[in-house]
């Protein structure tokens, strides 16, 4: 009798899990060697191995391609995780990290500081140098933002989350409006540069960049996963959750803390890149049901390596030019959530 | 041992528990009837601790729930909501195994065990979200079997209307498993509809009616025509009726009701008769 079937399913998430992290391994060495400049397999073992190899080899792959494809690991995963744990903890399947304002907070605080700071010289798109002053005052933005929908919603004492839901909607209303007022202040290089920023990119990826956002990632992907057994029982409702002994106030605060923090600090570094935290956990659950024991780990390599390979696109499609990576993540991004929107109503209807 | 004294709970402004005694033993099942609106669900969710009291005391085994922690309190109860709806597909065994708080090693057997109980092993394996609301009502029902399993001499059920959307067979089948649960040792506390399934299955009956309690009895004290009719504003006859045999061969009789409208000249105004007419007056 196949009574120990969660145990069974763990397994073949266990398994599931080592064949995405070899995936996750292959296609960032694939990325390493395709480019504007094609480097060989041979070549970009030998720099990361710290072999023998050519100058401009050494260049290209040690300082822009390794950091720029780990800073796509970090923030793939980020997205992904927080994405899976906000749809959790609001239990609705269409929650997304920007639910609480923290994208269009992050791209206010850009704006003002693009607004402020003058037009920067480099496209950030192109840009190889990290600009502290506008990733600080995305991140701020971000986490603003969110801080003004939880105290807008009481989020701390309602028991209810659909509050938390709407205040997010008034402070995404708010800093939407106030970018659009930005747009007339700035000039035609400082819009150039708000427009860039908003289509999200990883371009200006560096070891100083990556610095930035590790401590941010790493509490993330310490800290989310262990709430997966909380997250599971809440989707009993909130109530039959408590009476199972789930501190409800706790986990909400440390889930909604942890992955706006995590959100935040990756939109600062590489600005609004969509899709990846709504669709990656719904792309996982299709694969491995709803556990999130399963769910959170794996939404989080999934979301690096989606976002490692379009990335490898972003910079390939139009080699030498580069497209926005949130240009690509939508593209793929928008069909697949209209076709699971679809494929759920059909479902539904049957 | 659940004792309720002087309990009083306030709900959006209204007043809907106003001054309940009662007590939950071990080994008994309580059945909580009235008409809708009579505060039953707000009592069992005051009781489980879920919603806050506005007066009186709740008291398990003679510490105040206050006191309880919320793992305390979850290896001491189960609740069985009126109905849970699933955002994601979770599959029954995994739903059902949400409720299990013991060591790893026995789970499957818990899990297993209160399947059985609530008859969903055959659908283990499907996506909750897809099931009747009959069979997701088992499912919750195995679930809060779970929460308890091995523990039924110290635990507690609090179900909510657990039956209300069951078949004629499975409503029997899970009151039997609630009736095994008490003669295990554990005390129940159980939200009905049905008079009839009351009578059956419940020891003791208290009858609710605006937040107040009317009645509260041996069941055979309760289920008779005058409580009845002036707790559901209905006519009544009660009749004896042979209920299923007994272990030991004898067949008991139970009361059996029959409820038919109140013939009356002018049928009396309820209070939201009035309400409504003072709207549509505005």
């Amino acid at each position: 009798m196949g009574i120990s079937l969660v145990g069974k399913r763990l397994d073949a998430g266990n398994r599931a899990f080592g064949l995405a992290l070899l995936g996750l391994v292959a296609a960032s060495v694939i990325y390493l060697c395709l480019g504007a400049m094609r480097i060989s397999l041979t070549e970009v073992l030998r720099v990361l191995t710290g072999g023998e190899a050519e100058q401009m080899s050494w260049l290209v792959v040690r300082d822009l391609r390794l950091p720029r494809v780990l800073l796509a690991w970090l923030i793939g995963s980020g997205l992904a995780l927080s994405g899976a744990t906000q749809q959790a903890v609001f239990r609705n399947p269409l929650a997304d990290p920007g639910l609480l304002g923290v994208t269009t907070g992050a791209a206010l605080g850009a704006s003002v500081f693009i607004l402020v700071a003058g037009g920067t010289p480099t496209s950030p798109v192109v840009g190889s140098w990290i600009d502290l002053g506008l990733v600080t005052s995305a991140f701020v933005g971000g986490l603003l933002a969110t801080a003004l929908a939880w105290i807008l919603s009481a989020g701390g004492r309602s028991r209810d989350t659909a509050h938390l839901l709407l205040g997010g909607i008034a402070v995404n209303t708010m800093c939407a409006s106030a970018i659009g007022l930005i747009f007339f202040l700035v000039d035609d290089v400082q819009l150039r540069s708000i427009t860039f920023w908003t289509l999200g990119s990883i371009g200006s990826a560096n070891w100083s960049s990556l610095l930035l956002l590790l401590p941010f990632s790493l509490v993330g992907l310490v800290v989310l996963p262990r709430l997966a057994r909380a997250l599971d029982l809440l989707q009993l409702g909130e109530a039959d959750a408590s009476f199972l002994g789930v501190d409800i106030r706790r986990v909400r605060v440390v889930a909604i803390v942890v992955s706006t923090a995590t959100v935040a600090a990756a939109v600062a570094v590489a600005g609004p890149i969509t899709f990846v935290g709504l669709v990656v956990p719904h792309l996982v659950r299709l694969v491995f049901g709803a556990s999130h024991r399963i769910v959170l780990p794996m939404s989080a390599l999934v979301g690096a390596l989606l976002l490692t390979i379009a990335d490898l696109l972003s910079r390939t499609l139009v080699a030498p030019a580069e497209l926005p990576v949130g240009i690509v993540t939508s593209m793929v991004g928008a069909p697949f959530f209209a076709w699971l929107l679809f494929v759920g109503r059909s479902r539904r209807q049957a | 041992m659940i004792r309720i004294r002087g309990l009083q709970v306030i709900r959006g402004g209204h007043r809907c528990v106003d001054g309940v005694d009662l007590t939950i033993g071990h080994g008994e099942v309580v059945a909580l009837l009235g008409p809708n609106g009579s505060g039953k669900s707000s009592l069992l969710q005051a009781v489980a601790g879920s919603l806050p009291t506005a007066g009186g005391d709740v008291v398990w085994d003679d510490r105040p729930l206050r006191e309880w922690s919320g793992d305390e309190l979850a290896r001491k109860r189960a609740v069985m909501s009126q109905s849970t709806h699933m955002a994601f597909p979770f599959t029954v065994r995994e739903v059902v195994s949400m409720g299990y708080l013991g060591l790893r090693k026995a789970r499957d057997a818990a899990v297993g065990g209160a399947m059985l109980k609530a008859n969903v092993l055959g659908m283990a394996d499907r996506d909750y979200s897809t099931l009747s609301g009959g069979e997701q009502q088992r499912v919750q029902f195995a679930r809060a079997m779970c929460q308890l399993w091995g523990r039924e001499a110290k635990g507690f059920l609090l179900l909510d209307e657990p039956t209300s959307q069951l078949d004629l067979a499975h409503q029997h089948r899970v009151l039997e498993a609630v009736t095994d649960f008490a003669f295990a040792g554990g005390g129940v506390l159980i939200v009905l509809h049905d008079l009839n399934l009351a009578a059956m299955y419940a020891d003791r009956v208290a009858l609710l009616k605006g937040g107040r309690l009317l009645a509260c009895d041996l069941t055979r004290e309760v289920i008779r025509s005058e409580p009845i009719e002036t707790c559901f504003d209905v006519e009544a006859r009660i009749v004896e009726v042979p209920a299923s045999k007994q272990p030991d061969g004898t067949s008991r009789s139970v009361p059996h009701v029959h409820t038919r409208p109140k013939l009356s000249a002018t049928p009396r105004e309820t209070e939201t008769d009035v309400r409504s007419e003072q709207r549509i007056k505005a």
